[in-house]
């Protein structure tokens, strides 16, 4: 379980306030679609919930545990999938899984298990030898995929995952975020594909501006189109909720140019 | 008003030259900072003092020739050796200009997709190596124009066949250099690669300037000699001075000087401006079509494909301590990227290389020099030396000092790792010590041998110089940590553009030059600035250590890129 309380961030150089008092809870056993358009605020927020940046205000737990008092052990809890693949490119793929596995302290044999599984069902199991730079863009990202799931941790977090991965390994992805929820692990993933959230999440939140303009499942977002006056089978609510989400989006101050 | 439209080439060729000289003048909002008044002003300077400093070197052998031959009445022969000069700079400067350029072939294949005719895009790119070239043979022709024109007094026809000779001088060399690039790319995939061309283009460059730094020592020391440099100038003997005799733009060039005041001048110098034009122009037609096949094939890599086996496996994914693998990741990410490891550890085994080369052309001086030094070597400065060059190997590599400028990209991530930052400082201080070893080891056993110092100022030479390096890699590091560049877009901005790295470097150069200077100069017993500087080394270390220890986590945890 991952909660967020009351962060806030605003960039110095810019001035920017990129994530606004920002609550959320995101439970157990659900996989949490994270949707806003670009410059939301969603990557913010995923580097302020791993450590990798800090908020001004606010704190992050992780399944209990607080990430600015006990970093090591809140990071032990989850694994990212980071919205730029092309990191570390000078190393070969393997280099990269182990020195993954190493800093989260995975011994051999359950790191060589794991990988193993893994690159045979992202069918990478051929090319763990190359250097990274010379794979594509989804080859990178499913070695991340990889990377973030070698310690097996309970809270998987992915930015953007979806971006460049084939029909075949985005199938693989979306068993694989099935079977970790099913487990009763944690999927937090952001998307601004309002399509790939609908298919995928059990609930979800909308983020514009730095600030929560939805949050609820599925269904409570689709009740929330019907009282906005759009049946379901008429011709405007067939067309997903697509609309919905741009005209939230529209109503919470429009996109950020 | 309506503007005409350029023409596609002409579109492309100020697309070239603009990515090329992307030089801009912070506009006036931004100049009301006085940090940027004085960031542009210093890179003035460094503009100016680079310039100043080259067209000097040229000016002081121009000048020292011309002294020296004038007695004999052979004062022309310096315009000779400024010609040949000229020649072979700028053709080493075409080669190795247009081979890096080939390392933007990625860029360059947007092109591909445009309306533009093959010849015109390998046109417009030598085009872009031309401006490049230009300004050398400028220089080099013009400081030689300048000097025998304030002393001989030559008319002003003069001046005239010397500027469209300069002009002329690089066409040649450009064509040859994409008329042997362009076949030999085509034939090696191994060659289309960046990494490939960086490390290429790289050797070949650092060969260049030890070549040309040998040159410049041994016509120094020529310069002195008159009878010397006449021989090495006299066109029938076999030297330098033949390439007048082969290179048709260097000998085109000494007909329009010789001739100067005569129809024969002005031809030579239209020979020489037809033939460059000529010889570009067909290589642009001829191999237009080899060049765009490069572009489109640039870069392409392949999977090195094989299942690994169940011992590979074993051995490869084998679990390491945490801070062995965060400094084998150190090490794989420098070395492995051509412009940190050419700038960062190749500096430790280059800069021997310098020394023995400069040995070499000045043998007997150096000799000569450390015979003459030997005997007021008998105070500090018999370890103060070795330990100076030591310390000074040791950080000449950057490592320390640009370390999380050059992880900015990755920060993020590795920040987001159950990592305790005091590894990942360390892992990063461990990096630059291996390399500060080898410039130790290098430095001081190499500096110890060579001023003949007894076992005793060696050993002590030695405590102080790991001693020492360890406070300003550590310095360095710090410096880093408080103050990392993280915003870049090209990994050299992150190391060789970096404040820090000039910093760091001009740093320990005043330190290791100061702490001699005082040595020198207070008189004490032989050891007591070992046992002085040894002490500010070591509570150096501690104080660092501490800041480091204690304070950089914390800074680590506010990094963001």
């Amino acid at each position: 379980m991952i909660e967020l309380r009351n962060i806030s961030k605003t960039y110095a150089k810019s001035g920017t306030k990129a994530v606004d008092s920002l609550t959320l809870q995101i439970p157990e056993g659900v996989i949490y679609g994270f949707l806003g358009p670009n410059g939301a605020g969603k990557t913010t927020t995923i580097r302020i919930m791993t450590g990798a940046i800090a908020a001004d205000s606010g704190s992050v737990l992780i399944d209990g545990i607080d990430l600015d008092k006990s970093p090591i052990e809140a990071k032990q809890r989850f694994g990212l999938v980071p919205d730029t693949p092309d990191l570390f490119s000078k190393l070969r793929a393997y280099e990269y899984l182990n020195f993954v596995a190493d800093v989260y302290r995975v011994p051999t044999a359950a790191r060589i298990s794991v990988i193993e599984n893994l690159a045979a069902r992202f069918e990478l199991s051929d090319v763990l030898k190359s250097p990274i730079s010379s794979m594509s863009r989804g080859m990178r990202m499913k070695l991340n995929l990889i990377a973030s799931l070698v310690h097996s941790p309970h809270n998987w977090i992915l930015d953007e995952p979806i971006v460049g991965l084939d029909p075949h390994s985005a199938f693989a992805l979306k068993e694989l975020m099935r079977e970790h929820t099913a487990a009763g692990g944690t999927v937090f993933f952001s998307t601004h594909v309002m399509e790939v959230a609908e298919r995928i999440c059990d609930e979800l939140a909308i983020i514009n501006r730095g600030k929560l303009i939805f949050t609820g499942n599925l269904e409570a977002l689709r009740e929330l189109r019907e009282s906005r006056g759009v049946k379901p089978g008429s011709e405007a609510g067939d067309e997903s909720l697509e609309a919905l989400f741009l005209a939230l989006v529209e109503d919470s101050g429009g996109l950020k140019l | 008003m309506s503007q005409r439209p350029v023409s596609p080439f002409m579109a492309l060729l100020t697309m070239n030259l603009k990515s090329l000289f992307s030089f801009h003048l912070p506009d006036k909002r931004k100049l009301a900072s006085p940090k940027v008044i004085l960031r542009t002003f210093g890179w003035i300077v460094l503009a100016l003092f680079l310039l100043a400093d080259f067209g000097f070197m040229f000016a002081m052998m121009d000048i020292g020739m011309y002294d020296a031959l004038a007695p004999l009445g052979m004062q022309s022969l310096m315009l000779l050796y400024a010609i040949v000069t000229a020649s072979v700079l700028v053709f080493f400067f075409a080669f190795i200009t247009s081979l890096s350029l080939f390392s933007s072939a990625q860029y360059e294949a947007l092109f591909l997709t445009m309306p533009l005719k093959s010849s015109s895009l390998l046109l417009g790119r030598m085009a872009t190596v031309y401006a490049i070239e230009a300004p050398i043979a400028f220089l080099v022709m013009g400081i030689a124009a300048a000097v025998y024109g304030i002393k001989a007094h030559p008319g002003f026809d003069f001046y005239l066949y010397m500027l469209f000779n300069a002009l002329a001088m690089p066409l040649v060399p450009l064509a040859i250099s994409y008329a042997v690039l362009v076949p030999l790319m085509s034939a090696s995939r191994w060659l289309r690669r960046k990494n490939t061309l960086l490390y290429i283009g790289g050797f070949i460059g650092l060969a260049v300037a030890l070549g040309f730094n040998y040159y410049l020592q041994t016509m120094m020391g020529r310069i002195e000699n008159p009878a010397l440099l006449q021989k090495m100038l006299t066109p029938n003997q076999l030297n330098f001075a033949q390439v007048a005799d082969w290179w048709p733009p260097a000998w085109l060039t000494m007909q329009a000087i010789a001739r100067s005041g005569t129809p024969g001048a002005i031809v030579a110098t239209l020979a020489n401006l037809a033939l460059g034009a000529a010889l570009t122009a067909a290589v642009a037609f001829l191999f237009g079509r080899g060049y765009v096949r490069i572009l489109a094939t640039f870069g392409e890599t392949h999977a090195v494909k094989g299942r690994l086996s169940r011992s590979q496996a074993g051995s490869l994914f084998r679990a390491r301590p945490v801070l062995l693998s965060l400094v084998q990741r150190e090490l794989r990410l420098m070395n492995r990227e051509p412009s940190y490891f050419l700038n960062g550890p190749f500096v430790i085994l280059l800069l021997p290389v310098i020394f023995a080369l400069t040995f070499v052309a000045q043998g007997d001086e150096m000799r000569n020099a450390v015979t003459q030094l030997r005997p007021h070597l008998a105070g500090p400065a018999e370890y103060l030396i070795p330990a100076g060059l030591g310390i000074f190997f040791a950080t000449a590599t950057s490592i320390a000092c640009t370390a999380f400028s050059r992880d900015a990209k990755s920060l993020p991530l590795l920040k987001s790792l159950p990592l305790q930052p005091r590894d990942i400082i360390a892992a990063k201080l461990v990096h630059a010590l291996i390399f500060a070893a080898l410039g130790i080891a290098l430095g001081t056993v190499g500096g110890s041998i060579m001023l003949r110092v007894d076992t005793l100022d060696a050993i002590v030479a030695f405590l102080l110089s790991v001693s020492g390096a360890l406070a300003l890699t550590m310095a360095g590091l710090a410096i880093d940590t408080f103050w990392p560049r993280l915003s870049w877009e090209n990994p050299i901005a992150a190391l060789k553009r970096n404040p820090n790295t000039v910093i760091a470097l001009l740093g320990s150069m005043g330190l290791i030059v100061g702490l001699g200077i005082l040595a020198v100069t207070l008189p004490s017993a032989k050891y007591t600035f070992a046992i002085l500087y040894g002490m500010v080394f070591v509570a150096a270390c501690v104080a660092l250590g501490l800041v480091l220890s204690r304070a950089g986590p914390k800074r680590l945890r506010q990094m963001e890129p």
